[in-house]
Order: C-alpha cells, then structure tokens, then sequence
C-alpha cells in the first residue's frame, strides 16, 4: 500500500492559457488504494483524470508517476509510451467518445492490438471480460445500437482488457439507472480486490463509500479543499454542503414542511 | 398562418426523412444478419467476387447474356433470403431511373446515327430512332442495371462495418480504414443531434418560425454542430492515445475462408472466362 504511483506537486492547468482549470492541486495515490475525487461541476476533476493519464500535462507544478516526473516529451518514446499506456487506463465520463469504432468488438480489440498484446491473448481477455461484464450479446453490436449503461460497461470493458495497474473512473454512474449502477459498483469493487489501484472522480456521494478509501474534495477555487478518510469526510456535512455536494431538502412529513439537508448516503439503509 | 405552417411542415419532413433515410439505407443491417448463402461467405472473397462479376458486366456485349447474368443476380437474391420485391425496387426504382435519362438521347439519330427505326415530330421538329442507337441504349441499361443489382447485392449481405475492414486487402492504409470506420460511427450520432435540436427549437417555438428566424436558427445549429464535432474529435483523439494508439493503428483482421467461399470463387472464375470468351465481341 505505501508504494506510490502518482504524485501531483502543486499542479497548475488552465485551457487556451485563459481558462484555469486547476489551481494548485496536491495529491497522492498508492498503490492498491481507492480514492474518489469528489466536487461540483467544473471543479477540474476530469482535468484532474486527464493529467493522471498523460493526456494533458500541467502549465506548472508536476506529476510523477512510478517515481519519475510525467514530461509530455517523454510520450514521443514508442516504448515508454506503451509501457504508460499499459499501465494506466481512463474511462471517458461520455462513453461515445470511449467507443469510436464501428463495432463494440473492435472497440475492446482496439487497445490491446495497439499495446502490442497478441490477437489470441487479446480474444481470450475479451471472451472473460465480456463473461464477468455480461456484454457477450453485444460484440457484433455498432455502439449507437447500446444503451447508456451498456455502452458505458463496453466502455469499462475497453479499458480492463488492457489489464491496467491503475483505473481512472470519470463520473461511472452518472446518469445511470440503480441496477446498472450497483453493477458498475461491483465492478470496480471486484478490479481493487484483484489489485488494482482505482481512482473515480464523482459527486454521487451514496457509491463514495464503497469505491474509495480515501477522499480529495475539490473547492470552486480549483484546488483541494480536503482530503483524508472517506468516512471522515463524509459525516463533515458542512464540508459537503460548502462544496456543493448536498443540498438543502425540502418536503412534506405527516401534513408539515420541514427542511433538512440532502446528501444522497444512505438511500439503501436496512 | 397556413402557408408559414406548410413551409414549417417541410423542413420537419425533410430533417425526418433524411434522418430516416440514412438511418435506413447506411444502418439498417438486418438483411445482412440473415442466414443466406451470401452471408456465409467470407467478406473478402466477398469483394473480390463481386469485383470480378461487376468488370464482367463491363466486358459483356450481349444483350442475351447480360439477361442471364442479371438472372444470376436474381437466383443469389432468392438463395440469400431477401425479398425479391425488396431487391427490385432497390435496384431499380432509383439508380437505373438515371441510367435511362442518359441512355435517352442516345437512342436518337443526332447521337447515334445509322439505320432507321421509328420517326416521330414533336413541334415540327423530325426524330428519328435509329436501330444501333435503340440496342445501345438497351445494352447501356441492362449493364447498368446488372452491375448495380450485383452491388446492392454485396452492401445488403455484408455489414458495413465490415465491408470497411475488408478495404484493407486492397491495399488501402489501415488510418483510412479507421477514419472511415469512425466516420460511420460518429455520422449516425450527429444525426442524432440534429434530430434533437430540431425537436428542442420545435417544442420551444411551437412548430411555427417566421422565415428569417428559421434561417437564422439553422445557422446557428450548422455553427453549434462543426463546434460539437470539433471537440468530439479532440475527445476521441485522447481516447485514442490512452488506449496507446500512437500514430500507427492496428486493427482487428479475422477474416476466415471455408471451402465453400472457394467453390463460390471457383463459379465465378468460371463465369469471368465463359463472358470473356463467348460475350465479349
């Protein structure tokens, strides 16, 4: 659990040079852990996923992953490339832009052939994968033929086949109806236990529990407001309610109005 | 009011037709799930085949013979499980419509000159049908006719996704063959959005918009749709590069042959040599 995989030093990112998107972030993820980076829309938390990935690298500051500094020349070297890529693998929060190609089997073909990973190997992952993720119906299937949870488990599909030591989530259950969620749940409870790290950012709070042991709450500031145990900061209903992440409930009991605050946790309370 | 409506009603029926139309005639790939004998052949031999068929259409100068390769074309419709009124009017309710337009002045003698056929005046004016002009005319429709029934014949029996794929043995590099796959993928989506939109401006304005308003809203939507696609293309580009694309694609190639795509390749071997011995000349 102590071996670090990445680790963010006062990272700074903004759009076009004009639109910050982090200000400042300060992060650390081991291996193994769960963590869930948590905030309201447009607090950077997919930027966040996309520098994790490599896929934007930061104006100031640093990441570091497996002990050395993440340098967007780097990614010029096929072979470190690969080796990256093969190790950290990021699910879309819009899984049309995850499924590009015209059937749902070259869609999850699609990663392993480029890593390099024998067409055989690759056939016998996916045979699995689609058995764990109940998606064997759909792989003669063009995307625009799923539904939104099916293509966004096709989506998780294209990433596990690569069999990556790190998963980075964008929003998985957004949108989502209870059943496929709690499936997308146990998916990604199922890829921790079987050793890899998970990082999921997300504002439904009810799965934080379950998907992270730690938690980084990001400010409207675009920084980190608070981080530490996810059940710590879950009770801190104030800290949630600063953020935007519950809000106030107003509703009728027994003929009377009364307001609380709403947080979404314990929906499925026995 | 009931003219701005009936141009209202236009524009709904064009955007609802043509997403229709394309969601049909490029995504509807049911004939091609069917168990039919041309579904069972390997996509490639496929290709090449219907290729061959098509060139053969090309070379043939006989009327008679061209009636039986149509005739063929007919027979692997029936034994590849698609409706026979189906087929037909794909094939020639539109595009052989256009080859008789062309083939039209051609049978005239101001075109084609030589032994007279049938005169006729029209305002004054003598036209004269001249027998080679009428036989060329034939001989251009029925080639036209043969060559597109062959090609309907493969675009129905074979998905489109995989039509794609089978590309590549012609050599064409695998980054074409992903971008048109892509672009397949992403067109249907797009049409999606215009439908949408079109639905969102209907359910805000309440179906009737005054010309110059109408015309502005389309603009808008041509701008919103370039800038949607732009940053769908940036998406999906950081979607290749995690998955470790790196300039150079590599793409799934599971083609199989059996030794019934053999036979088939062997019959249509044999078509190819009888047209060019005894059907070309």
């Amino acid at each position: 659990m102590d071996e670090s995989i990445f680790k963010v030093v006062n990272a700074h990112f903004s759009y076009l040079n004009r639109f910050s998107a982090l200000c400042g972030i300060d992060m650390e993820v081991r291996k193994g852990e769960k963590i869930a980076i948590l905030g309201a829309n447009g607090s950077g938390k997919s930027t966040l996923l996309q520098l994790l990935d490599a896929l934007l690298f930061p104006n100031k500051g640093d990441i570091f992953a497996f002990g050395r500094q993440l340098l967007e020349a780097d990614f010029n070297d096929p072979e470190f490339c690969r080796k990256f890529r093969s190790k950290v693998g990021l699910v879309f929060q819009n899984p049309d832009i995850q499924l590009f190609c015209p059937t749902v089997k070259e869609d999850i073909y699609f990663g392993p052939l480029q890593l390099g990973i024998e067409k055989n190997e690759a056939g016998k992952r996916i045979e699995k994968i689609a058995g764990d993720l109940g998606i064997g119906g759909l792989l003669d299937r063009a995307p625009h033929q799923l539904s939104v949870g099916e293509k966004r488990k096709v989506a998780i599909a294209t990433v596990l086949v690569i069999e990556p030591e790190i998963i980075l989530l964008d929003e998985p259950t957004a949108g989502l109806d209870p059943q496929t969620s709690r499936r997308i749940i146990d998916i990604i409870i199922e890829a921790n236990e079987h050793g890899r790290t998970i990082v999921t950012a997300t504002h439904d709070l009810h799965v934080v529990e379950e998907i992270a042991d730690r938690v980084y709450i990001l400010n409207r500031e675009k920084q980190v407001a608070k981080s530490g145990p996810a059940q710590e900061l879950l009770s801190d209903t104030e800290l949630l309610r600063e953020h935007n992440l519950t809000h106030m409930h107003k509703h009728r009991h027994n003929g009377q109005t009364h307001i609380h605050p709403h947080q979404h946790l314990d929906h499925h309370q026995h | 009011m009931p003219n701005a409506f009936r141009k209202n009603n236009f524009i709904e029926r064009s955007i609802k037709d043509a997403v229709l139309f394309f969601k049909y005639s490029i995504f509807s790939e049911d004939k091609a799930q069917e168990r039919g004998f041309l579904q069972s052949l390997d996509p490639r031999v496929k290709l090449v085949t219907f290729t061959v068929l098509c060139i053969c259409v090309l070379f043939v100068k006989n009327i008679g013979l061209l009636i039986i390769l149509y005739s063929f074309s007919l027979l692997l419709a029936c034994i590849s499980r698609i409706n026979l009124g189906f087929f037909l009017k794909r094939t020639w309710i539109f595009i052989p419509l256009f080859s008789l337009f062309i083939a039209l002045p051609a049978l005239f003698d101001f075109i084609t000159p030589g032994e007279s056929l049938c005169v006729f005046r029209i305002f004054g004016l003598e036209f004269v049908i001249t027998k080679p002009g009428l036989s060329g005319s034939v001989l251009f429709v029925c080639r036209v006719a043969t060559s597109v029934s062959f090609v309907v014949l493969l675009s129905l029996t074979t998905r489109n996704s995989v039509l794609l794929r089978v590309l590549r043995i012609f050599k064409v590099p695998q980054v074409f063959v992903m971008v048109f796959g892509m672009t397949y993928r992403y067109i249907y989506l797009f049409m999606e959005i215009v439908e949408n939109t079109y639905l969102g401006i209907k359910s805000r304005t309440g179906g009737l918009i005054r010309r110059n308003k109408g015309q502005s809203i389309v603009a808008w939507n041509i701008a919103t749709l370039w800038q949607r696609s732009f940053k769908l293309n940036e998406d999906v580009y950081g979607a290749m590069l995690s998955r470790g694309y790196n300039g150079e694609p590599v793409l799934l190639d599971e083609f199989k042959t059996s030794p019934k795509d053999w036979i088939w390749f062997c019959l249509v071997a044999v078509i190819f040599t009888g047209v060019i011995k005894f059907g070309y000349g």
